[in-house]
């Protein structure tokens, strides 16, 4: 059996942690813009966003997350306007994953983006954890909750380097 | 003395390798099965349970006996099926089984009939003679230092997948592009083709340019070996080499042609196992793409027209061929006797001539025939694989003589052979159908029928005597069908034979369920990147550089990994344990759950998931709480904090946070609506320190989190919001060690920065084992481990849910069965071990007289603060025996213990204001 | 003829089938608090395990999380209906 002390390799630097593979360019990020989940009536979370310049990330009927680099005054907890609100900006790391054979890699952790690449809610299983899916023209970006990160981030070293060698 | 020889001079360049330490020539282009015949191997191996010498029977995946272990540049990979393996250069095969083990087993070969295990080995017991019987067995050795790599394989989805790229697969693979389908065919031997690559037949080229032109993605060597429901494929693309273990692929297809063909069968009669007993398409296949004939002067057995082709390319390259046609002369026969080749009809073969391979054959009339091959013919079966595990049935049709589809399954259509069609190959009718011909009685019964089990018709009529007649009984009783072949040429002869032994039609009897995958996959492909860490995957903490930095010894707890202890090795829990009790300790505590509950209904949602009331909880204030199932066992145990009249939030414990959002979001969205309660899950958001001690007031205070450290306005249970580097904090007063604690919880983004800060403030670092040493001490419980599948809230102390009767909770109606009242319920004590010392973890507690056990140790320690051993057990009654003498049980050594109270430390719980 | 393919989430459309939890037996009503030892015990552990078409709960874990009613054939694994659960 492995030394279970040493078994677990260090997890990247989230900010400069990068993959070069053929077709294919990842990089990672986190912590310096707003992101905010709403949770309510999606009439009402359209409305409350408005103003707010950035990215709506449509999670489930009644839940999407605000992905912004405005100073925003949403407050932790119950708005009246019957919306509940969490500042989740440490949540995540973001993974982008972009090239040629970024959709080849997408499909490769998640049957859901094989079958649509495009998918029309945010939330996916991917290489075994759940996450968010931001699709971008030549590939898309990962929001992967900050405990997963690392191992996302093995996952995909993994997945580029066996790659070459095998069909 | 004649065999299998090379007659084509041309053929790709020559490839060495060796079969038994003998140096052989191969080529490109070759199998290793066309490469040992090339070289008039006949003997690949010897037999799983007799050790029979066995020959190569077929040239693809159907083939039983050709199972090898091949070693290459140092990587082993054991049981490589040697029709269908390319050749490489340097391959060192070997045979699986080799002449050694021979002679025990063929003492013993009068005994080893069906069952022969069952009925032998029952005392004392199978497995003690399991060791050896496995390592007498015909399977192939794994080398644990050699590791197969593999590709990463993926998900493709397609409207179409083909199964098979020979004429009707790529005819159908072409009608779909056309008609603007994205297309897949796969084909598993190494170009497109099929049976037409030796049979002949016009057109493949043409086919396979026109397929590739209108758009179908073409992948070879790729077997599609399983059909699971609503039209997902599991297709295996092998590797470049035989060390590589290829890759999985997922092919979600909407719809699927299966353009398998089918398989040849072998004909029944004695000695049908003999070295040279070969099936004729097989021979047709080595002497068209490898140029080897397998026998000079060959005799083709054949009940079906399938076989003439055969025997007039074996003639036509100057082999001196015998048919040998068990039905009456036919236009075909006569053709072939037309050409000079010797045809006897209404001529059945009795028994197979040769020792250790053939030499000739015995019909049933007596007759002599001298020959160095029998091609035999028996049948063909339908490739129906795919399609019976996706939910189709194959039956047996009298009528046509053939397995057919019971019924159609949706998104699956059959085209070619495998649906019943094969074009004859000129004018002549053609025949190529036909039933199973069993040997009657008067004739020996070693004839076998599943090669690679070694199972004979004598086995299958013992089965059927011994009342084991339906066809799954069959299989498990003889072991037909269960290699690693699954039967491919066995399984119809062997139901064909039962329904004779029994007087029962084959239809009736039916086959065994098909079952995935259609050939063996190697683990490393199935695996893919799940392998090393990437395996099964763990939560990270966000400051785990910083605990890294520090010496910290990571391990997985529960799914995540956590630091277990700060320092060179496991003595230095005992100072981090001291150190909690003297002065102050902070532990990485992120991973609790922060689950909001937010909106008008939240806390009547508490109120329900917990089994004490939370909806009175003031803002400001915490509260502890266990929630149960609605069998009314505890699932988890956590604290609620209140944060405003509509939001709260839940502290789960680490490895529960995914259970308990689950569990609340089913109840919220079944029982009390969508609206008027949400939930989030911010635990990934907020990083948490948890410093406890008698200097934790100390070191918070220079910290400046908060402003007020007062204990009347910041008392135990209670907590206040403050600033760390200009973001907002929040700190608790909760206690996981039962000393002054607060809990610092900051965006996660800052953990790299509070951890540092703490330990400069003088808190000593302080992994996981310490803390389970220091709650032990506590009595305090970890839920799973200190609790079982029976474990209710009384019986951990906390009697009010019960005797209460209070009622909306989840659980609560199970608190008030009878079950929840019984007297001897495990209960929640500690042990003190007499003349102390630890008592091993998971010892049991048993009664004096007849022996029995009464509970188990749950938790266990040396405590460095009491300077004792510890421990917390579940004991029947345990409460009503504090103060007795028990006596612990652990792997043969026993030893006596008092029971005490779970908490053996600060019982009044005064150090909490210390 | 085309096979019912991947599993359809009513919100975020078709959906690698892993990506849902079975749920359990939606027809199993919680039973009040006075109900007698018998009718709890049927609600925790008696279920109808019907051959062909049944009422299911699913829940989109790796997905939107949603709880599902799903009505499917327990033989051929065809959802024939699938919406969302309601309180």
């Amino acid at each position: 059996m492995s030394d279970r002390s040493t078994f677990w390799p260090a997890p990247p630097d989230s900010i400069t942690a990068r993959i070069e593979a053929v077709g294919v360019t990842v990089t990672a990020s986190c912590g310096d813009r707003g992101v905010f989940l709403l949770s309510g009536s999606s009439k009402t979370v359209a409305q409350l966003v408005k103003d707010y310049p950035g990215t709506l990330l449509q999670i489930a009927p009644d839940r999407a997350m605000l992905v912004t680099d405005a100073q925003v005054g949403l407050q932790d907890g119950w708005h009246p306007a019957g919306v509940a609100i969490s500042d989740l900006s440490d949540a995540h790391i973001r993974i982008d994953i972009r090239g040629p054979a970024a959709a080849a890699l997408l499909a490769l952790g998640s049957a859901s983006l094989a079958i649509d690449p495009n998918p029309r809610a945010a939330a996916v299983g991917f290489a075994g954890v759940t996450l968010l899916v931001e699709p971008l023209p030549d590939g898309a970006r990962l929001y992967v909750e900050r405990p997963w990160a690392p191992h996302l981030w093995h996952w995909l070293l993994a997945a580029t380097q066996t790659a070459k060698d095998q069909p | 003395m004649t065999g299998p020889v090379r007659i084509a001079k041309a053929g790709g360049c020559a490839l060495p390798f060796t079969f038994a330490g003998r140096s052989m020539q191969g080529r490109a282009g070759d199998t290793i099965a066309s490469a040992l015949l090339a070289n008039g191997i006949s003997t690949v191996g010897r037999s799983f349970k007799y050790r029979r010498p066995r020959g190569i029977l077929s040239a693809g995946e159907d083939e039983p006996n050709a199972i090898v272990d091949v070693t290459l540049n140092g990587v082993r990979v054991p049981n490589v099926r040697a029709t269908t393996q390319a050749l490489e250069a340097g391959m060192q095969v070997s045979p699986v089984l080799g002449r050694g083990a021979a002679l025990l087993t063929k003492l013993l070969s009068p005994f080893l009939a069906s069952g022969f295990y069952y009925k032998t080995f029952l005392w004392p017991n199978w497995h003690m003679f399991e060791p050896a019987i496995r390592r007498m067995a015909g399977l192939g050795r794994i080398d644990p230092a050699s590791r197969m790599s593999a590709g990463p394989g993926g998900n493709l989805s397609v409207d179409l997948c083909v199964v098979g790229a020979g004429r009707s697969g790529l005819r159908a693979a072409i009608r779909g592009a056309q008609a603007g389908q994205s297309v897949l065919l796969v084909e598993r031997q190494d170009v497109p083709g099929g049976s037409s690559l030796w049979r002949g037949g016009d057109g493949v080229a043409g086919l396979l340019s026109e397929a590739r032109a209108v758009g179908v993605t073409v992948w070879t060597g790729s077997t599609a070996f399983g059909a699971y429901e609503n039209g997902r494929l599991g297709v295996h693309r092998q590797g470049d080499s035989v060390t590589l273990g290829g890759s999985l692929w997922v092919v979600q297809a909407a719809e699927v042609v299966l353009a398998t063909g089918a398989i040849e069968r072998p004909m029944l009669f004695e000695r049908n196992d003999l070295p040279g007993v070969m099936l004729a398409d097989a021979t047709l296949n080595y002497l068209r793409r490898h140029g080897v004939l397998c026998g000079a002067r060959p005799i083709v057995a054949t009940n079906n027209d399938s076989a003439y082709p055969v025997a007039l390319a074996l003639a036509e390259v100057g082999a001196k061929v015998t048919v040998v046609d068990s039905r009456p002369p036919s236009e075909r026969s006569a053709a072939a006797a037309k050409r000079g080749i010797r045809v006897l009809t209404r001529a059945r073969i009795a028994r197979a001539l040769g020792r250790g391979r053939v030499s000739g054959m015995v019909l049933a009339d007596g007759q002599r025939i001298e020959g160095d091959l029998i091609a035999v013919s028996g049948g063909w079966t339908p490739t129906l694989h795919l399609y019976c595990q996706a939910g189709g049935k194959a039956i047996w049709d009298e009528g046509k003589s053939i397995l057919v589809p019971a019924f159609p399954v949706p998104g699956i259509s059959l085209a070619g052979r495998v649906a019943g069609k094969w074009e004859a190959p000129d004018d002549l009718p053609w025949a190529w159908s036909a039933a199973p011909e069993i040997p009657g009685d008067g004739v020996s019964r070693k004839v076998w029928i599943d090669l690679q089990n070694d199972v004979t018709l004598g086995d299958v009529e013992l089965a059927a005597r011994e009342n084991f007649t339906s066809i799954e009984h069959l299989k498990r009783y003889t072991t037909l069908g269960m290699a690693t072949d699954q039967g491919k040429t066995a399984n119809l002869l062997g139901a064909a034979a039962m329904a004779q032994a029994t007087g029962r039609a084959t239809t009736d009897l039916g086959l065994t369920t098909y079952r995935p995958p259609y050939v063996p996959v190697p683990m490393a492909a199935l695996a893919g990147l799940s392998r090393g860490p990437v395996q099964s995957p763990l939560r990270r903490l966000a400051a785990e550089a910083a605990h890294r930095a520090m010496g910290a010894t990571l391990w997985d707890y529960g799914g995540l990994l956590r630091p277990a202890f700060y320092g060179a090795d496991e003595g230095s829990i005992v100072e981090e344990c001291l150190a909690a009790r003297q002065g102050a300790v902070v532990f990485d505590a992120s991973s609790l759950g922060k689950v909001a509950v937010m909106g008008p209904k939240a806390g009547e949602l508490l109120d329900f998931l917990f089994a004490g009331r939370m909806s009175t909880l003031q803002p400001g204030r915490i509260r502890y709480g266990l929630t149960l199932n609605e069998a009314g066992i505890v699932t988890d145990d956590g604290v609620v904090l209140c944060l405003g009249p509509d939001h709260f939030l839940v502290s789960c414990s680490s490895s529960h946070v995914g259970g308990f959002v689950a569990s609340a979001e089913e109840w919220r969205q079944t029982r009390f609506g969508r609206d008027a309660v949400l939930i989030h899950d911010r635990t990934a958001h907020w990083a948490t320190m948890s410093l406890s001690g008698p200097k934790a007031k100390a070191i918070m205070a220079g910290l400046g989190i908060v402003g007020t450290l007062d204990d009347d306005a910041f008392p135990h249970m209670a907590f206040v919001m403050g600033q760390f580097m200009g973001r907002e904090a929040r700190v608790a007063r909760v206690s996981f060690t039962g000393e002054r604690g607060y809990e610092i919880s900051v965006p996660a983004g800052l953990a790299v920065a509070l951890w540092p800060s703490l330990i400069e403030a003088g808190a000593v670092p302080c992994g996981i084992e310490a803390l389970g040493v220091l709650r032990a001490e506590k009595g305090f419980i970890y839920v799973g481990q200190d609790t079982d599948g029976e474990t209710m809230p009384h019986d951990l102390g906390f009697d009010a849910p019960r005797l209460k009767r209070r009622m909306g909770f989840v659980g609560d109606r199970a608190l008030q069965l009878p079950v929840a009242g019984d007297a001897d319920r495990k209960q929640l004590v500690g042990l003190a071990r007499e003349g102390g010392g630890v008592i091993p973890a998971g010892a049991h507690l048993i009664e004096d007289g007849p022996r029995r056990s009464i509970g188990f140790v749950t938790s266990s320690h040396q405590s460095p603060s009491l300077g004792r051993g510890i421990a917390l057990a579940l004991i029947e009654g345990g409460r009503a025996r504090i103060g007795e003498q028990v006596t612990w049980f652990d792997l043969g050594k026993t030893g006596r213990a008092t029971v005490t109270p779970a908490c053996a430390y600060d019982p009044d719980g005064s150090r909490l204001h210390v | 003829m085309t096979n019912p393919g991947p599993m359809i989430c009513p919100f975020c459309g078709p959906r690698d089938a892993g990506e849902f939890r079975y749920g359990g037996d939606p027809k199993a009503a919680r039973p009040a608090f006075g109900s007698s030892d018998a009718e709890w015990a049927g609600y925790l552990y008696v279920r109808e395990n019907a051959r062909g078409v049944a009422k299911e709960y699913w829940v989109h874990s790796q997905g939107c999380g949603q709880w599902l009613i799903a009505e499917r054939d327990t033989v051929t694994h065809v959802i024939q209906r699938i919406s969302e659960a309601t309180a």
